[in-house]
């Protein structure tokens, strides 16, 4: 086995290497997560919308950014890793949800101290 | 040249190879993770938050930040930060929930500290209050709250005076908010003004017992009012307490 033929190997061996790496298996469709990505959008205008956007605005810039990053990995065709970061954008409504949830019990425990004189 | 490229093929193929670290992704899953862990430390050090903490979400989160360190022992640093950022995200939810339950729980506290009182129109029951208008109004009489012998009447507070009156004071600590008056009466000439004196004594033991001065009125009326009697309207040696501000 001369050089040559240990060089062709290599070569043999990387290629096959670099196809089957998970990272190289999509998981998730393209179309799949494109939709994932205009639901999340469609969902955001309506709390921008909302009489809570200034309460939640950094989560607002948050899941503006996991969207940018999600389109941005998808024309990129890394679907995975979009999929992944439109999940995080996604996490972002509970949190949404948790902190207008909060300002309300807020608001009805400082009326209650309110209304008893505390 | 052309010779050159068959041996530098391999090496450019397993350098741009993913298992090769991406120190960027590395740092982020690293940064992510300490976060996690970090929030979590602070959410857990927090006492009167820990029973409103959202049970699902939290173990979830705790799933998410045992799933990164995985991922990143693994090296597979892309899905260690995802974990490790989802991590982050739940745990300032459950974080926010939490402070929404522990704010929920102090508001049913104070209600209920204040709606207690409503049972407590026993104290009132007790007390033989009866409600006239805006007030509500008992009178006891000298005999039963001072000092008596052989007919006479010392103005001391009699044991069972004491007792007649700790059921006046328990009105007053159920509604917090009300004021009394007292009012002392003479069947006759109200020598000395003594139907002053003798509402004094009664105010003096309700200070004694933490009722604050300023909710306490003193009046003596003299023999100027009758009260109801089974013998019709009558002037009676006693005093009244008028209890207003009840809502």
């Amino acid at each position: 086995m001369n050089i040559t033929n240990v060089s062709r190997w290599l070569t043999i061996i990387a290629v096959v290497s670099l196809v089957c790496a998970p990272g190289y298996g999509a998981e998730h469709e393209k179309k799949e997560v494109v939709q994932l990505v205009d639901e999340t959008e469609a969902k955001l205008s309506t709390i921008k919308s909302s009489g809570n956007a200034d309460l939640v605005r950094n989560e607002i810039s948050s899941i503006e950014r996991h969207i940018a990053e999600a389109r941005k990995l998808l024309s990129g065709r890394d679907v995975d890793l979009a999929f992944n970061e439109i999940s995080l954008g996604m996490l972002y409504f509970a949190m949404i949800d948790a902190r207008i949830e909060l300002k309300k019990a807020t608001n009805e425990l400082n009326e209650t101290k309110d209304k008893y004189s505390e | 040249m052309k010779r050159i490229i068959p041996y530098l093929l391999p090496f450019i193929l397993l350098l741009v190879h993913p298992a090769y670290p991406d120190s960027k992704e590395m740092e982020a899953a690293k940064e992510a993770i300490s976060d996690a862990e970090m929030l979590d430390k602070d959410l857990n050090a927090k006492k009167d938050l820990r029973p409103f903490i959202p049970v699902e979400l939290y173990s979830q989160s705790q799933a998410d930040l045992a799933s990164a360190k995985i991922y990143i022992n693994d090296g597979r640093y892309a899905g260690a930060r995802y974990y490790g950022t989802a991590a982050v995200i739940r745990i300032k939810t459950a974080a926010l929930l939490a402070r929404a339950g522990l704010a929920r729980d102090q508001k049913e506290k104070i209600v209920s500290k204040h709606t207690r009182a409503a049972p407590d129109t026993n104290a009132l029951i007790d007390g033989n209050f009866l409600k006239k208008g805006d007030v509500y109004r008992t009178t006891i009489f000298d005999h039963q709250l001072f000092v008596s012998k052989k007919g006479h009447i010392f103005y001391r507070l009699a044991a069972s005076g004491k007792k007649r009156l700790e059921k006046v004071i328990g009105v007053l600590r159920a509604y917090p908010g009300c004021t009394l008056k007292i009012v002392g009466h003479a069947r006759a000439y109200d020598y000395n003004n003594y139907t002053k004196r003798k509402a004094e004594v009664v105010a003096k033991y309700m200070y004694n017992n933490e009722i604050s001065a300023d909710r306490i009125d003193i009046v003596g009326m003299g023999d100027m009012e009758v009260t109801g009697t089974y013998h019709g309207y009558r002037k009676i040696d006693r005093v009244e307490f008028i209890v207003s501000g009840i809502k």
